[in-house]
């Protein structure tokens, strides 16, 4: 019997490169100091459907969407941090704008399709055909793992989606969802048909039938997660979905359900959850979400009220209970949106420079870092990519944005060559 | 001769149209003597539309009423699913008998409809206005027909007459398109839901318009129909795919019969050889190995050790360091070990081992450096015993200590059942099968049963979400962007279905023929947004059907293979048909102010705009005359690929394929991994040998080698404890349930019909085909997909599919397939259990309702141990342990008697008043569809309402004893 032909096996293996290439560069170190921040936690705002830099945290001149005269919708205000102002309804968030960096220079290509955007932001790379490219959420959930190892490191409020997922990091850097504040977890929640004596009368039922026997040993892992999920459904993990545990004034102070959401974010992290991803979906508000085509230009303000008041809340909450320094919160969304008007009012997708927040985490804020020309459409000074968004982040955990992980047996750095925006690091 | 008169012309659709009265009364055409069906043709439009009439007639069948929601498929050569001319007109026209008097006519359609009463028009729906994205309202009129008429579907649009006749046979015709465009752009070709209804005397009620057919226009008796029409569609398709591939049989016939000649089966010298004793043969051989090897009597403290070390290996370094040979070096054997990789330095020596490169590596601080790359490094005590290990000079242990190879048990029937369908159909063996399998005393019935499963359909549907992995099937519901690509699961089913030779299944793919969206390998050729779309595909050919790994050479020569990226891209211009320019996009880009942080490992050799010409560049590859005389068009790129790939020179290939069916099967393959041979080596070439001959001798012919096997005293063992005897092959390893096996498992063991949402989110279907697919509804789990709701809103999610998708996804389904993969990641997480304990789906397989088949079994007149034998057999098919059974009669005993408070399941199909709302793409932005959809979702949590026929007490308690035996660990392994 013949072994299996080899259909390559007229060449031999890459004589020589693996050393001499070792040798070459080894010899470029000079790459800047990585810094490395102390953060415990991040909670990701995601404003799904593209934010318009120009309409929230990088106003410039009034426009006119009946007169099609490009600019902000709205009124600009000052804010805590000379020169840097926000739009009017922004408000509550404008007086903390000194725990905060406006990131106004974040950039990149994809505009045309939301989903191609929304994983380049969550995972830093193109898609590609040979892998899957984890989300940030998983990449800080491979990395720094739970506070409370019986939990688990990245929750979601919001749909799951393939842009958070793990990719090749694999099922168990994904994460537990709750599409709203109402219904719970999914797979964890009590379904609402079975009462809590039910829940207790099936348990003690499959504990009995699971012992009855003596069991395969190769069936012992999965009795091990069985447990584990049976305990997180239990009372002592489940109560942090528990928001009527707060105070009235305390759930009013985060608004509606963005902000209940928000306010879930922080009992997580509060938890020891390392990532928590909080979805801005409330879609029916204003039709459009954040993608304010059209007629979604309209009421566009009901959503940044929304999110101002969340954010604003969870940075002072956060900030009272000595929690800030310890979580970076982050605003992000997939692109940002032109200072022109449609057909219709609204605006279309804008993937030249748009704006990302970053607030608390321990950095050393700036108010706004980069700058844009007089329409928010062009940068002047410090772009700052995706992977250098990414990157920031990562630092700010204390995650080295160039440690390689591995697909298989490919190396994958964690942001394709990402750099931390050294400014925040003083 | 009947003569009639349009009375008035109702109407109420969406489109604002009004119709002018043509002159009535009207003759009718002669009448049959006997009611005929309806005719219908299928008409395409005339490319030479004036020298000829401007519709061409394609096909013509019958239908026994004026109700359209499907076409026959069309197929084209060799056997695969082509599209439809873009439109189609179809005109159906038939007699139909109407009593004299004034009768109100509904025609309803997707698109633009006509309808004739004896020859004149008297309803026409309008073309649709292309559809709004997302800003099209959510409510939508519709006609009020009274009690219990079914609705219009979806994206219907209907309108009413009222005609009035004398009684006698009158003549129908109806047009309608199928398809059209949305600007430029083709559109799904679907027909909803269109039909011609009449309401005699306007007061029996809507029935479907038929010659020969008493059909009532509501709910269950259009479901009914269309069920009945279905199989009538399916067996019409499998006609027309068998038709199409037959003109290719011939020509496969030919090359099998060549294939036959270029092997003549090596007997290794066994009479009639067989999967039993090639096994028997190797533990014979191995144990005289054993024999001679410890004549120099080992040290059983050394033997100890170096077992010991051999595990540490084994979990830390042989991945990397066996076959693999990472940087040249292996490390499962101890003189490879100690001579050390491509750095030319030993690894380590006995006598200077604290010095070694080996222990310096394991015990480094620098990741760079530090062995293993990935995962814990190796903890004090293992390092330990490599030193010492080292030291002492003592032989690889190859073998157990005894020598022996101790063969497991035959499994019993119950265990061979709940494997075997879950080998051989992805399912759990249903009650039935299980109480007569038990009985029957036919010593034959094992074998029997296997030719049983293999002949049915559900091998097809067993093999396709595995065929969807390794050819990485990625369709999108929506604007396809994350390396999208066609629908081509239907290809993959029904090549299993038709157990089409397995050379020809690859042969037909590769030619990436037939319908880009509906099915046809032309799917397989589409990847979106990828700069070489052809290079991804030729990894995907050559690591599928060759074993042979080229992802790395996607942008570089691989840095651990042979492959380099002219030899993938050699292969991608075959498959595109002409020359490949490198685009920047597929290079390594040098940027020496930013270096990578580890030592580049990787070059390459071409540059970006280099051109690649269509070349086969591997060394397995049949001469030009072979080539030439059995490729049917040798100036064809993608055929002579084909035939290097498949052709019967190719032993390669045929080792490949049956290597894939050896390992899902036995667990473990003859060679691993699976799809990357490049350093490996088969562990028992005897028997990799054997069944790549039974399959090129036996006509490519996939199910005759699982056959073989599935045959085996191996395969029919229980599972063996011994990792030796494991290796042997002495049984399957034990297996853990696919994601697709514990979704389909569950579902049909409970006997609960799946009923999701339609995997599609224009469900109207007005946006370009390209941008959105309809899945379907799926009834086994291949056939969901990923719902892309990457935009986030809440209006675009399918909330059934998404409890569905969660639990594939928990266990190992990709929702995205973006590159090939052979095996899922199978790690465990509390979230698989998790979705059993509370999620959606664990709600629906768990409660009682009508159409659960649990329901009726307990409502059957049996004593209560038989009951819960019954439960225990179909959902674990076992019977309960003495203990097991006490805890269930206790559960279920109080109330047992009084359980019933019906005698039997009473269906009712309450019809709604309003039409429900709908959210499609169409209005998906309007406010309300987020209502209307995250009212879906809280419907989707409750699940259906519980059966009246039990007392809701023990019904309860009776749902309990389901729930904790589905959350049982048991449920996710294979016996």
């Amino acid at each position: 019997m013949n072994a299996p032909s080899r259909p390559l096996s007229r060449r031999t293996f890459l004589q020589g490169v693996t050393a001499s290439s070792l040798v070459g560069s080894r010899l470029h170190a000079e790459t800047p100091v990585l810094p490395k921040g102390k953060a415990q936690h991040c909670i990701f705002l995601w404003l799904g459907g593209g934010m318009a830099q120009i309409d929230t945290f990088d106003p410039k001149g009034r426009g006119d969407a009946a007169k099609k005269i490009p600019g902000c919708y709205y009124r600009t205000i000052p804010t805590a941090v000379p020169d840097v102002r926000v739009c009017e309804h922004l408000r509550r968030t404008a007086p903390l704008i000194d725990r905060v960096t406006i990131l106004r220079t974040v950039h990149h290509d994809v505009i045309d399709e939301h989903g191609a955007a929304v994983i380049r932001v969550h995972t830093g790379r193109p898609t590609s055909g040979t892998i899957q490219y984890p989300s940030l959420g998983s990449i800080v959930a491979h990395e720094r793992g739970s506070l409370d190892s019986s939990i688990p490191p990245y929750v979601v409020a919001g749909y799951p989606n393939i842009a958070r997922d793990p990719g090749f990091l694999g099922p168990k850097f994904g994460y537990l969802y709750t599409t709203d504040t109402q219904s719970g977890p999914r797979g964890l929640s009590r379904p609402p048909h079975v009462s809590p004596s039910r829940q207790t009368r099936r348990r003690s039922l499959l504990d009995q039938l699971r012992h009855a026997d003596p069991s395969l040993p190769e069936l012992r892992p999965y009795h091990d997660v069985l447990t584990q999920s049976l305990d997180l459904a239990g009372p002592e993990f489940m109560d942090v979905f528990d928001l009527e545990q707060e105070p009235a004034q305390v759930r009013e102070r985060y608004g509606g359900e963005f902000g209940q959401r928000c306010l879930l974010s922080r009992r997580l992290v509060e938890r020891g959850v390392r990532f928590v991803e909080v979805a801005h979906n409330l879609n029916f508000m204003n039709g459009t979400g954040w993608d304010t085509h059209f007629k979604g230009q309209l009421k566009q303000h009901l959503l940044i009220n929304e999110l101002d008041q969340a954010l604003a809340a969870l940075l002072t909450d956060l900030e009272e209970r000595n929690r800030l320094d310890q979580t970076l919160v982050v605003v992000a969304t997939e692109f940002g949106r032109p200072a022109h008007f449609d057909a219709k009012g609204g605006r279309g997708h804008y993937g030249r420079t748009f704006s990302m927040v970053l607030a608390g985490g321990g950095l050393h804020h700036h108010g706004a870092y980069g700058e844009t020309d007089e329409r928010a459409m062009k940068i002047v000074s410090d772009p700052v990519s995706i992977p250098d968004f990414l990157a920031t982040i990562c630092a700010c955990l204390g995650i080295d944005p160039g440690k390689e992980l591995y697909a298989g047996d490919r190396p994958v750095p964690i942001t394709d060559r990402g750099r931390p925006i050294q400014a925040l690091f003083g | 001769m009947p003569r009639s008169k349009i009375h008035s012309i109702g109407l109420i659709a969406w489109g604002c149209f009004c119709l002018p009265v043509w002159g009535a009364p009207v003759t009718a055409a002669p009448s049959p003597v006997t009611p005929q069906p309806i005719q219908v043709e299928l008409c395409s439009p005339s490319p030479d539309a004036g020298n000829h009439w401007p519709w061409l007639v394609e096909e013509r069948y019958p239908e026994p009423a004026f109700a359209f929601f499907r076409l026959p498929r069309k197929y084209v050569p060799p056997g695969i699913r082509g599209d439809r001319e873009n439109p189609t007109l179809v005109r159906a026209q038939g007699h139909v008998f109407l009593p004299s008097g004034s009768h109100q006519v509904l025609l309803r359609s997707r698109r633009a409809a006509r309808l004739w009463h004896n020859g004149v028009v008297i309803l026409e729906n309008p073309f649709p206005k292309p559809i709004a994205d997302g800003h099209d309202p959510v409510e939508r009129p519709h006609l009020d027909l009274g009690p219990g008429v079914r609705f219009p579907a979806p994206g219907d649009q209907e309108s009413l007459a009222t005609i009035e006749v004398e009684a006698g046979s009158h003549h129908f015709r109806l047009e309608f398109f199928v398809g059209g465009y949305k600007g430029k752009d083709p559109i799904r070709p679907e027909l909803g839901e269109t039909l011609v209804a009449a309401s005699l005397d306007q007061q029996s009620g809507f029935h479907l318009l038929s010659p020969i057919r008493t059909i009532p226009l509501n709910d269950p008796d259009w479901i009914a129909y269309r069920r009945e029409r279905n199989a009538e569609y399916d067996r019409w398709d499998t006609q027309r795919r068998q038709t199409a591939a037959a003109t290719m049989d011939d020509y496969w016939q030919r090359r099998h019969a060549f294939a036959r000649t270029t092997y003549s089966p090596d007997l290794k010298g066994l009479p009639n050889p067989s999967i039993d004793q090639l096994i028997q043969r190797r533990i014979e051989t191995r144990a005289q190995v054993f024999k001679q090897s410890t004549a120099t009597k080992l040290d059983p403290r050394h033997a100890e050790l170096a077992a010991t070390a051999l595990r540490i290996l084994e979990s830390k370094c042989l991945e990397c360091h066996g076959p693999k040979a990472k940087g040249g070096l292996r490390m499962d054997s101890r003189t490879r070990l100690l001579e050390g990789g491509d750095s030319a330095e030993a690894t380590a020596s006995p006598s200077a081992i604290d010095q070694s490169e080996l222990l310096r590596r394991i015990q480094s601080e620098d990741p760079d450096e530090r062995m293993p790359p990935k995962g814990d490094a190796l903890d004090p005590k293992e390092i330990q015993v490599l030193r010492d290990w080292i030291r002492v000079d003592t032989p690889w242990p190859v073998l157990p200590p005894n020598g022996a190879v101790e063969l497991p048990p035959r499994t019993t029937d119950l265990e061979f059942l709940r494997r075997v369908y879950l080998d051989t159909h992805g399912l759990l063996p249903p009650g039935d099968v299980i109480e007569a399998f038990t009985k029957d005393p036919n010593p034959k019935k094992r074998t029997e049963l296997i030719d049983r499963l293999l002949d049915a359909p559900q091998w097809a549907d067993h093999w396709v979400g595995y065929w969807q992995d390794v050819l990485a099937e990625n369709p999108t519901i929506v604007n396809p962007t994350l390396n999208n690509t066609g629908p081509f699961r239907w290809y993959l089913y029904e090549s299993f279905l038709d157990n089409k030779p397995i050379d020809r299944f690859v042969t037909e793919l590769i030619g990436l023929g037939g319908s880009l969206h509906g099915g046809g390998p032309a799917g397989f050729g589409m990847a979106s947004q990828n700069d070489i779309p052809m290079a991804a595909k030729a990894n995907i050919i050559t690591t599928a059907f060759l074993g042979t790994e080229m992802k790395c050479a996607r942008c570089h020569d691989a840095p651990y293979h042979e492959a380099t990226q002219k030899d993938l891209l050699s292969i991608a211009a075959l498959l595109a048909q002409e020359p490949i320019t490198v685009p920047s996009t597929s290079t390594v880009p040098e940027d020496p102010s930013h270096p990578p942080r580890s030592p580049r490992r990787i070059q390459s050799t071409l540059k970006s705009g280099d051109v690649i010409p269509p070349a086969w560049p591997l060394a397995v590859g049949a001469d030009l005359p072979t080539l030439q005389k059995w490729v049917l068009d040798p100036d064809n790129p993608r055929e002579r690929l084909a035939y290097h790939i498949t052709g019967p020179h190719n032993r390669r290939f045929a080792q490949v394929m049956v290597n894939r069916l050896w390992r899902r099967i036995m667990g473990q393959g003859l060679v691993e991994p699976p799809d990357d041979w490049e350093a490996t080596e088969p562990t028992h070439p005897e028997l990799l040998g054997f069944l790549a001959d039974e399959l090129v001798n036996h006509a490519y012919d996939f199910k005759h080698v699982a056959r073989l096997i599935f045959y085996s005293d191996a395969y029919q063992r229980r599972v063996s404890h011994d990792e030796g005897a494991l290796n042997d092959f002495v049984s399957p390893r034990r297996k853990r349930l696919s994601a697709e096996m514990i979704v389909d498992g569950l579902f049909h063991a409970v006997g609960k019909p799946m009923m999701t949402e339609e995997v599609n989110i224009d469900v109207t279907g007005g946006r370009p085909w390209r941008l959105a697919l309809n899945l379907g509804v799926p009834t086994r789990a291949w056939m969901f997909g990923g719902l892309a709701n990457n935009r986030d809103r809440p209006s675009l999610i399918l909330p059934r599919v998404q409890a569905v998708v969660d639990l594939l996804s928990a266990f190992g389904w990709r929702a995205s397939r973006q590159e090939p993969t052979t095996d899922r990641a199978e790690v465990l997480s509390p979230l698989q259990p998790a979705l059993l304990n509370n999620g959606i789906v664990s709600t629906w397989l768990t409660r009682l309702t009508d159409d659960h088949e649990l329901t009726a079994l307990c409502l059957e007149d049996l004593p209560i141990e038989a009951l819960i034998h019954r439960v225990y057999l179909r959902i674990l098919t076992r019977l309960p342990s003495a203990s097991e059974l006490d805890t269930a009669r206790e559960l279920l005993r109080e109330g047992f008697e009084s359980r019933r408070l019906k005698k039997s399941i009473e269906p009712h199909h309450p019809t709604p008043k309003k039409a429900p709302l709908f959210v499609t793409w169409a209005n998906h932005i309007r406010p309300e569809a987020t209502v209307v959809q995250l009212q879906r979702a809280e419907e989707a949590r409750r699940g259906d309402s519980p059966t009246s026929s039990l007392r809701p007490d023990w019904r309860h308690r009776m749902e309990d004893l389901l729930w904790a035996l589905i959350n049982l660990p048991e449920i996710v392994y294979f016996p």
